[in-house]
């Protein structure tokens, strides 16, 4: 019974921790600009993610590794070293996002002025990850991100017409825009395989002291859950679509997803769906700002997690109070936080193979994975993914300077 | 010139001021009888109370609405625009709360200008 309401509240906290600032706004402008000709990236990237996630948590419960031993292990000091500045600026600048977000909903609701509220949530940020231990963390913001359903709901009373949403799922050019639409291609599939994700999923099966006989929970949450994500991702391009774009709105405030809410389910849908951007932003500050001080720990050698007392791991701890207070210093300097996090989501995707590379390398060696090496099924997509996100990673800044910064 | 709507709101926010004021009271009291659980519950609740009453009242200090979105739509012709428009119509409808609506606006205002100074220096 336990392992099944463990089972239960894993798929809904990966579901839950899905959705961040950046994947939002990405998904209602890619509706809003292309209409549903984006859906088959949505799936694409889920399944990239689910087929990595599942990986790095075999590798966390078999071999006892997380994301950047393996990277420090597998690819050397000075390719690893590369890997890990890029991805903890990735993560810092995520986080910066995330609290520059949750500062502009709390003054929705409040209408406090803005760089206090980003104090405010700093504060708050520190509070909770010093006060809460690793599996309150992951199932209070995970599990209460979930109010970001009412997306769905509204995706679903706007109506959405299923043959077109079936002919999104096979890839199109569409007529016009084309270098932009590579563009949203590219940043949609970072959006749904933002590495952090995988650092912290693999760090978190450490934390939870995950073993061999947890192999089956991780396989049946990265698919359950990150499937329903994926379709919470897909609900807000069919709004972006049906809503966003015969008003030609582009969604450039958080705010501006409250629009569609409002007008399908009134103000108890707008405070609902402010609840559920609240905890979804808040988890996702959480797990980069966590990231970022797990991949430093992993890489030298340092004590970490929230397993140990902040004495015994304390460069662990003070790595991520660096990261919250970097983020909020970042956004503290007026920079807009979508466009933090556009910037981050597109230089995400130029890390991936970086990342994937030496998991892919570790999870097919019989020596150290025994019976629980990559089997067909896993090899063939994980290195088919990995061809895919190499040539994102190299058209990802071209497409971003030729389309300045996806304004067309 | 405040609205009648705004004295009203400006009104209703001296209650909780009130209910804090008193709050603090029963905080100290508290704390001076040694029960810290209740005293911390107690403050817990007054920084709450205070929370809300500011909130109020920086809410009604915002622009009058329509005038916040008349300036958007004629600082740009772009989204921004019919967003404003879309948000004042349901703003309107009573189906987003006045507050949201109002500092909604006026972060929409802001970025527009922002954008307006960034071509401006392009231009340049």
């Amino acid at each position: 019974m336990n392992k099944i309401l463990e089972i239960f509240l894993g798929i809904l906290t990966a579901m839950g921790g899905f959705v961040e600032i950046g994947e939002l706004t990405f998904m209602l402008n890619a509706g809003s600009h292309f209409d549903y000709r984006l859906l088959w990236v949505i799936a694409l990237g889920t399944v990239g993610i689910m087929v990595y996630g599942e990986i790095s948590g075999r590798i966390a419960a078999v071999h006892g590794q997380p994301v950047f031993n393996v990277v420090r292990e597998r690819a050397g000091l000075r390719l690893g070293l590369l890997t890990l500045v890029a991805a903890t600026l990735v993560c810092v600048l995520t986080c910066a996002a995330e609290i520059g977000a949750i500062a502009m909903l709390w003054q929705l609701a409040s209408g406090w002025p803005y760089r206090g509220l980003i104090a405010l949530a700093l504060l708050f940020f520190l509070l909770v990850v010093w006060a809460l231990s690793f599996k309150a963390i992951e199932r209070v913001f995970g599990l209460l991100g979930l109010f970001l359903c009412v997306a769905a709901v509204v995706a679903w009373k706007l109506h959405p017409d299923f043959g077109r949403v079936t002919a999104g799922l096979v890839p199109s050019l569409p007529s016009h825009d084309r270098m932009l639409y590579a563009y949203y291609v590219v940043a949609l599939l970072s959006s749904v395989m933002l590495p952090y994700e995988t650092y912290f999923y693999a760090s978190g099966a450490i934390e939870d002291a995950w073993t061999p006989r947890d192999i089956t929970l991780n396989r049946v949450i990265v698919i359950v859950g990150f499937t329903l994500g994926g379709l919470l991702g897909a609900a807000l391009l069919v709004t972006g679509a049906e809503y966003f774009a015969p008003r030609q709105i582009e969604a450039s405030l958080p705010g501006t997803v409250l629009l569609p809410v409002a007008s399908e389910l009134g103000q108890a849908g707008v405070w609902i769906m402010l609840a559920g951007m609240f905890f979804a932003f808040a988890g996702a500050a959480i797990e980069t700002a966590l990231s970022s001080a797990y991949n430093l720990a992993q890489f030298f050698g340092w004590p970490w997690g929230k397993h140990r007392k902040p004495r015994e791991a304390s460069r662990w701890t003070l790595a991520w109070i660096a990261a919250f207070v970097l983020a909020a210093a970042i956004v503290m300097t007026g920079v807009d936080p979508i466009r933090v996090v556009e910037y981050s989501i597109v230089f995400s995707v130029v890390i991936l193979p970086l990342t994937y590379f030496p998991l892919m390398a570790l999870s097919r060696d019989r020596e150290t994975m025994g019976a629980y090496a990559n089997g067909p099924i896993a090899s063939t997509l994980g290195w088919a993914y990995f061809v895919l996100i190499s040539i994102a990673a190299v058209a990802a800044i071209p497409l971003l300077v030729l389309t300045h910064g996806g304004e067309g | 010139m405040c609205t009648i709507r705004e004295r009203a709101s400006r009104r209703a926010a001296c209650v909780p001021f009130a209910i804090f004021i008193t709050r603090r009271a029963s905080t100290i009291r508290a704390m001076e009888g040694r029960d810290h659980r209740k005293a911390l519950a107690q403050g817990l609740g007054a920084l709450l109370v205070l929370a809300s009453a500011s909130g109020t009242l920086l809410h009604s200090a915002h622009k009058p609405l329509d005038a916040a979105t008349a300036r958007i739509i004629a600082d740009t012709g772009r989204s921004q625009a019919t967003e404003a428009k879309e948000f004042g119509h349901l703003r309107r409808a009573g189906w987003l709360p006045d507050g949201v609506a109002a500092v909604h606006l006026h972060q929409l205002r802001k970025q527009v200008s922002r954008n307006e100074d960034k071509r401006r220096a392009h231009a340049r």
